[in-house]
């Protein structure tokens, strides 16, 4: 037997203890690789930093604890984005029960973090309100779309003096009429629910998109198109967006426009950071199993049939 | 127990389910199928609750039933036509009865009807937009530069303006290829013709190895994807739980 053969014998187990410690190790070392943001994250960054205090945004959030990677961090820079720039949000949900409360956990935790740096946290009901979970989002939308008022009136929220109220008398919805008073409706989901989003509400309102890596390629027409204003496509997008909510930003458009943005969290480095070198060294590690796989099968005496 | 003891049980029972889940890895065994059936039945369990708090009781029952006058709060009259939507709902699961079914058939017919309307007005917001934008430039206007000139270090609004006025060569080869995978991808589903002219046929076979490439990328990404979920679960057991949780718990 000669070293192809063995190296074609490789228990698998032995493959995925491999697997675990390349995505295991590199998690302690917080480094940051280079990067250039792809044009759908810098377009959605400007949308965030073109927020100013006091305005509402919609966000969908449609994602567990099944897509934590991808959605979770999505989730988090955005919302440290809107505290930061004090932003108001309210939270709906569409594809589980489970997403409202595993949104209001990452709340929980960032405020937490908040109150650890003496920062004042951001509170239910001044701040944000949570609309719950909608089973028909389609029909939702529609709703919203015509009469956004009617639609979230029913949907209560326990305000500082411990009365549930409709939530449009909370600070969140003072200002607002209609959907088109919303500055943006962003989307943070696992799975296809932004495709009813574009097709409800496309037109009434700004969409920006934070979608896993499985959803983004097919979802890159709408933003090319113009359908959405944004998009932050897997982790390459968190990474994307916690880069330039670090540091000094400047935007010129094509007519030669400048805009400057003050970095939102200067030198943050959040879980994008944490695991795109973790990323990059597992696909490092999966593109050579799979060059040395086919040198092996190349090389080794063992001969395999093609099926008929 | 205190409130950091009770968020370390916590952090440990899911660290736990996460090894159970993994544990498959080595071989099957009856620690993953427990937790596989525990997950399911939690998921299930709560997805019921939560329907019934997040959306049947204030869309629904509240609706039918009305609320009594409280201090400050004016009575809300109930409409009790809503609770027709009980027996119309439960037509639904005639649909195992062979001899009912067609009772079944009213509500799927109904809810058929209603998705086909909505389909109309979607489909045209959906799609319309892409279909004008795939409409694109060819012909370059100028070939003073085969690439778009960078702009960085320019100051002058009219300068950048005018260089972005232009479609560079580059560009007008990028929409080309677009126009020719678009062309060639939609002569690959001509299914209703036969199609008898060589030049069609050999375009329609540009347009399938196109759209093999285009699921190679989807396929690159998912994977991508599929490790960002392992990092982060590795993430979750070895720094949320083992060092932030159990070590600093141990440490006091």
């Amino acid at each position: 037997m000669n070293f192809w053969d063995r190296i074609q014998k490789v228990d698998r187990r032995v493959l995925y203890l491999i697997l675990i410690l390349t995505a295991t190790v590199p998690l302690f070392f917080n480094k940051a690789l280079p990067n250039v943001p792809d044009d759908s994250s810098e377009s959605l960054y400007l949308s965030l930093a073109r927020l100013q205090e006091g305005d509402t945004v919609i966000i969908q959030t449609d994602w567990t604890n099944a897509t934590r990677g991808e959605n979770g961090s999505h989730f988090e820079a955005l919302i440290r984005a809107l505290i930061a720039k004090k932003v108001k949000f309210a939270l709906v949900s569409a594809y589980s029960p489970l997403a409202p409360a595993v949104a209001r956990d990452v709340i929980g935790r960032i405020n937490g973090d908040l109150v650890a740096e003496d920062k004042q946290p951001y509170r239910q009901w001044d701040d944000w309100v949570d609309l719950g979970f909608f089973p028909n989002m389609d029909a939702a939308a529609i709703g919203m779309r015509s009469d956004l008022r009617q639609i979230i009136q029913e949907r209560k929220e326990t305000d500082p003096q411990g009365q549930q109220r409709s939530v449009l008398q909370s600070p969140v919805f003072q200002n607002i009429k209609a959907l088109g008073d919303i500055k943006l409706y962003m989307v943070v989901t696992g799975t296809n629910s932004i495709n009813s989003i574009v097709a409800r509400l496309s037109g009434a309102v700004p969409i920006g998109g934070m979608v896993t890596g499985v959803m983004g390629p097919e979802l890159l027409v709408y933003y090319d198109a113009g359908q959405l204003v944004g998009l932050a496509n897997g982790l390459k997008g968190v990474y994307d967006l916690e880069q330039m909510m670090s540091e000094p930003y400047t935007y010129v458009s094509k007519a030669g426009v400048r805009e400057e943005f003050e970095p939102i969290l200067p030198g943050f480095s959040g879980r994008g950071t944490r695991y795109y070198l973790t990323l990059t060294l597992t696909l490092i590690l999966l593109v050579g199993t799979v060059v040395i796989g086919n040198l092996a099968m190349v090389f080794s005496g063992r001969k395999t049939r093609r099926p008929r | 127990m205190t409130n950091e003891q009770f968020i370390l049980l916590k952090l440990t029972c899911a660290a736990l389910a996460t090894l159970g889940l993994y544990s498959v890895l080595y071989k099957e065994n009856k620690v993953f199928r427990f937790f596989e059936h525990a997950f399911l039945g939690l998921a299930g369990g709560y997805m019921i609750v939560s329907i019934w708090t997040d959306f049947l009781y204030d869309s629904w029952w509240m609706k039918m039933v009305g609320t009594a006058p409280e201090a400050g709060v004016d009575a809300i009259n109930g409409y009790w036509l809503y609770a027709i939507l009980v027996p119309l709902s439960l037509l639904g699961y005639f649909v195992f009865s062979r001899r009912h079914n067609w009772m079944s058939r009213i509500l799927i017919g109904f809810l058929l009807g209603y998705g086909a309307t909505q389909e109309f007005q979607a489909f045209w917001v959906r799609y319309g937009p892409q279909i004008a934008r795939s409409m694109r430039p060819v012909w370059p206007t100028t070939t003073e530069s085969f690439t778009v000139p960078s702009t960085v270090g320019l100051t002058d609004p009219a300068q950048i303006a005018a260089i972005n006025s232009h479609l560079y060569p580059s560009q007008a080869l990028t929409n080309v290829i677009t126009l020719i995978t678009l062309l060639s991808v939609l002569s690959y589903f001509i299914f209703s013709v036969e199609v008898k002219s060589r030049f069609l046929n050999n375009f329609s076979k540009l347009g399938r190895w196109l759209l093999m490439v285009g699921f190679g990328a989807i396929f690159g990404s998912t994977v991508m994807m599929r490790f960002t979920l392992l990092i982060d679960r590795m993430n979750y057991v070895w720094i949320e739980w083992l060092r932030d949780g159990v070590f600093r718990a141990l440490s006091g």
